[in-house]
């Protein structure tokens, strides 16, 4: 193979690589996991949660969520997000540790169910 | 998510080059520096990172694996060849063939993919408890190659073995691969190239050897056949495996050698994604790291990682040409031993820096070591002793 059909493989090869990662990068999503499997161990990957907001705590820069699976992990969101104590959320974030505890921070979520008014 | 993860490839591609082109830094220390550096990073950024740095350090050492003598355990199979080729003025055409075989051995692995992915779990679940026989086969076999200096050969394998035994044991030696693998393969080369009496020629970049097409695939399906044996057995390394298949099929012509070389090299780093994904064991180092960095592995982030390496082989082949064509032109004015003798104090300082006294005691061992085996002719994978010796400990 000559250096010229060489580097026309390599571009083909490498656009070939970003498109496919932009493509998979849209289209992935991590399997939910149990909150009881989350520990201080999985500090830094990624994981994905379905569970009931059990409680929520706002400020100005975050929104801080109890979820509930029934096991309760916090969830950190940098989003100002409109959410009710009874709502099914599915949440996606890398894992933390925080105060010895591990915590998500939250980087993709979607509220799959509303809590209905009473 | 999207553009973290390319941005991700793309940085992993930038520090793979930057560790590829510096002699003497394996990418497994490469991988670990970029670890502890990104402790904050989400999984899944680091282990994309982390496939795009491995592909393109694969790539990228051959370029001063040839033009600085400064060869890994991954390059050392061309050293000979391709110093034989430096010496003619054709550096970067041994750095070419290099490239072919990396991206014809990657490109084959893709296409035979979903075959990989059936075969290596039962060959696996057959072969886990013969792992310790499989590699006394492939020492005896390779001691056997070199029958005609069998007593040396035995010497160099047995010296390499408890090398290896001693650095995996000293207490207080961090990074003891870095010492240990840098003194058998690089350091003892440069030596041995600044013995020798001789001034390097003009390179010149042009195009001289040509691998016709059935020969590269031939390569491809060699370097497959040597890839899957890596990924199997634990401390099989490229070395022992392009020296073993090249000497099964005849073919240690020196062109052919190369591009064997380079592709092994590319189907080796792209089998340790395979059995990552497979039987979670990464026979590489930095995917190892990666595997960490994952947890659980998907096929979505499996086929991430895949896209990553696609990214990284395909820009690092480009990259490699120009540096190679750029390193042409430089070699011309420099003093080519001086520049050894730099490179050889920066393996020194790297070492010293890494695995402090200690290491370097075992790096000066493992060049001893080396050289008996450069002067005395034998196959330098034998210095993979190194390695074979202290992993069959384990498993017989």
């Amino acid at each position: 193979m000559n250096e010229k059909m060489l580097l026309k493989v390599s571009l083909a090869v490498a656009v070939l690589g970003l498109v496919s990662l932009a493509a998979i990068s849209a289209l992935t999503e991590l399997e939910p996991v149990n909150t009881y499997d989350i520990g201080r161990q999985h500090s830094g990957r990624d994981v994905r949660i379905r569970g009931t907001v059990t409680g929520f705590d706002a400020s100005d820069n975050y929104l801080r969520l109890q979820v509930s699976q029934p096991k309760p992990i916090d969830v950190v969101l940098f989003d100002k997000a409109n959410f009710s104590v009874g709502d099914e959320v599915d949440i996606t974030g890398s894992v933390r540790v925080f105060n010895g505890k591990p915590q998500i921070i939250g980087e993709r979520y979607k509220v799959e169910k509303k809590k209905e008014c009473q | 998510m999207m553009l973290e993860l390319i941005a991700a490839a793309l940085a992993g591609l930038l520090i793979g080059i930057v560790s590829g082109l510096t002699p003497g830094l394996h990418v497994n220390l490469a991988a670990a520096i970029f670890v502890h550096a990104t402790g904050g990073l989400p999984g899944l950024v680091v282990a994309v990172a982390l496939v795009g740095m491995s592909f393109a350090h694969v790539f990228l050492e051959f370029v001063p694996a040839v033009f600085l003598s400064a060869a890994s355990e991954d390059t050392a199979m061309a050293s000979k060849p391709a110093a034989e080729m430096l010496m003619k003025g054709l550096g970067y055409d041994a750095v070419r063939l290099a490239l072919t075989g990396c991206l014809a051995g990657f490109l084959a692995a893709v296409l035979l993919l979903p075959g990989l992915l059936l075969m290596v779990p039962l060959v696996f679940a057959v072969a886990r408890d013969y792992i310790g026989w499989v590699l006394l086969f492939f020492a005896a076999l390779m001691l056997w190659m070199e029958r005609r200096l069998f007593f040396w050969a035995v010497f160099v394998f047995a010296a390499s073995g408890a090398l290896g035994f001693v650095a995996f044991s000293l207490p207080g030696l961090d990074e003891p691969l870095l010492p240990m693998l840098s003194g058998l393969f690089a350091v003892s080369f440069i030596v041995m190239s600044l013995a020798g009496d001789f001034q390097l020629p003009v390179q010149h970049a042009v195009e001289i050897a040509e691998v016709k097409p059935s020969a590269l695939m031939k390569q491809a399906g060699l370097a497959i056949a040597a890839g899957s044996l890596i990924s199997i057995f634990p401390a099989l390394g490229p070395a022992q495996s392009a020296s073993v298949t090249s000497s099964l099929s005849g073919s240690r012509e020196n062109k052919g050698y190369v591009v064997l070389v380079g592709a092994v090299a590319s189907v080796s780093m792209f089998m340790s994604l395979v059995t990552m994904y497979t039987i979670a064991k990464a026979r590489n180092g930095s995917v190892a790291m990666a595997q960490d960095a994952l947890g659980i592995i998907g096929i979505g982030q499996f086929s991430l990682l895949l896209a990553a390496a696609f990214l990284s082989a395909g820009l690092s082949v480009v990259v490699a040409v120009y540096a190679a064509r750029l390193s042409c032109r430089v070699m011309a004015g420099l003093n080519y031993r001086l520049l050894l003798g730099i490179v050889a104090s920066f393996i020194l300082l790297l070492v010293f820096l890494f695995s402090g006294l200690s290491g370097l005691v075992v790096m000066l061992t493992g060049a001893s070591i080396g050289i008996t085996c450069i002067v005395k002719g034998l196959n330098r994978s034998l210095l993979m002793g190194c390695l074979m010796a202290p992993v069959m400990a384990i498993y017989l």
